[in-house]
């Protein structure tokens, strides 16, 4: 079975900020890729309304924030890796 | 031949080695050495049997198609599934792997790819037009520089060869923004009479492209895109494949209810025989050409029992303790009236309930 692990609830205040990119949105499952490359599940009514798949997110006590220019300067940065593979 | 000593001897060593040369290429290939030239040295035109093993990966797709001792490779599950797929490889005598498909870029589909691409010889790769950012798809990328590959990318109507059977690319037809699932690659799989139609992930809308686009669905297998959930497998487009089995690759009380309810009646209703990976581990496919078959699947363990008809079985439930138990368990007896609740179903129906198997009668 994938490794999907539920998303740590109590995480002490001074901890750094976590970050998480979107792999998809299932209905009211969003599947969230951690830092570690880790699967983590994710209830969509905690997200910010309007979250993508691709998105990149912080979360620091409960509080999810969309990181967008990051989010567009990685779609960028991939897009051009893709697109410097391809035949 | 460059040698340049031209005795009558050399000459004839040298004829005599490359007839032995020429009959073992156009004879064995990269076929097991332990299997004799049989079938196509006979003359056997057909060659061997075409056959598509859908791999248990769990929630996730991973589909090995193996033709006259070539194969193709279509995703590979999650990450952590890149191993199971490699061994599993290994153990069908793959060493190269003439296609490697990479549907769309969710983790459950090309997350085991990356292991996959860096562990055997790989020729092609095939990958839609479409970026994601997860750290698992650049890996992927990663892998595919690394081994000095370059990314083909998928157009409909594009036939590639394997052995002697073929597949022709069917989706996707365009642009499909963020719906990844929607940018899945299409392919519908020819050996003779017999086809195999796998979308991965691609729902409706992409479904109502295939359908516009001319080229031939119909198959005799179709694997159901996304895991059996009703965002895919539309009234038209079932129509039009129009197949006698369904095959369903997803986990065992998933989180997302795969396969769907409406989805297992819909093949219920048009007769298609469902078999599913959740209750019959990996699913191996043969065709001669004529006729497709599941050698390892007995009858009464296919259609009847993956749609739930078999396993049906009676159950007392405690809807407070959220346990169920067979129905002559002792805590069955001695449960509160008002807890307690009568179910006819399956146990795997019971869990994506939410409920748990009693510890003592273990139903």
């Amino acid at each position: 079975m994938p490794k999907l692990q539920p998303l740590a609830r109590h995480r002490k205040g001074w901890e750094k900020v976590m970050k998480y990119t979107i792999d998809r949105i299932s209905e009211i499952i969003v599947i969230c890729e951690d830092e570690n490359g880790d699967m983590v599940k994710v209830q969509a009514s905690a997200l910010p309304e309007g979250v993508r798949e691709g998105d990149i997110l912080t979360e620091a006590d409960g509080t999810w924030t969309l990181e967008l220019e990051e989010t567009e300067r990685r779609r960028q940065r991939i897009r051009e890796k893709l697109r410097g593979l391809t035949e | 031949m460059t040698v340049k000593k031209t005795g009558k001897f050399y000459r004839r060593v040298l004829a005599a080695a490359a007839i032995l040369l020429a009959l073992c290429m156009a004879g064995c290939g990269p076929i097991a050495s332990s299997s004799p030239l049989t079938q196509r040295e006979m003359g056997n035109e057909a060659g061997t049997d075409l056959r598509v093993h859908f791999i248990d990966v769990g929630q996730g797709d991973s589909t090995l198609v193996e033709k006259d001792g070539h194969f193709m490779l279509i995703d590979a599950g999650e990450r952590d599934q890149g191993e199971v797929v490699a061994s599993y490889l290994e153990t069908q005598g793959v060493k190269k792997l003439d296609y490697v498909i990479g549907t769309h870029p969710h983790s459950d589909h090309i997350g085991g790819l990356e292991t996959v691409i860096r562990k055997f010889e790989v020729q092609k790769v095939l990958l839609p037009e479409k970026e994601h950012t997860t750290k698992v798809y650049e890996r992927l990328l990663d892998a595919i520089a690394d081994k000095n590959l370059k990314i083909t990318l998928p157009k409909p109507g594009d036939s590639y060869s394997l052995g002697d059977a073929s597949f022709q690319i069917i989706a996707p037809k365009k642009d499909y923004g963020d719906n990844l699932n929607n940018w899945s690659i299409g392919l519908r799989l020819i050996y003779g009479k017999n086809s195999f139609v796998l979308c991965g992930d691609a729902e409706k809308d992409a479904e109502k492209d295939m359908m516009a686009n001319g080229l031939p669905l119909k198959a005799d297998v179709l694997k159901l895109s996304h895991h059996g959930s009703s965002t895919s497998s539309s009234e038209g487009f079932m129509d039009l494949v129009d197949p006698e089995y369904g095959v369903i690759s997803c986990g065992k009380n998933n989180d997302y209810g795969h396969p769907h309810k409406e989805i297992l009646e819909m093949l219920k209703k048009r007769n298609i025989k469902a078999l599913r990976t959740d209750q019959l581990g990996t699913i191996v496919a043969v065709s001669d050409g004529s006729k497709v078959t599941f050698p390892e699947i007995t009858e009464g363990t296919d259609g009847d029992r993956s749609q739930g008809t078999a396993a049906d079985k009676d159950y007392v439930i405690n809807t407070n303790t959220k346990k169920f138990h067979r129905p002559d368990c002792k805590s069955a007896a001695s449960m509160k009236e008002e807890n307690r609740k009568t179910y006819k179903g399956s146990r795997e129906e019971l869990i994506q309930m939410g409920y748990e198997p009693c510890q003592s009668c273990n139903p």
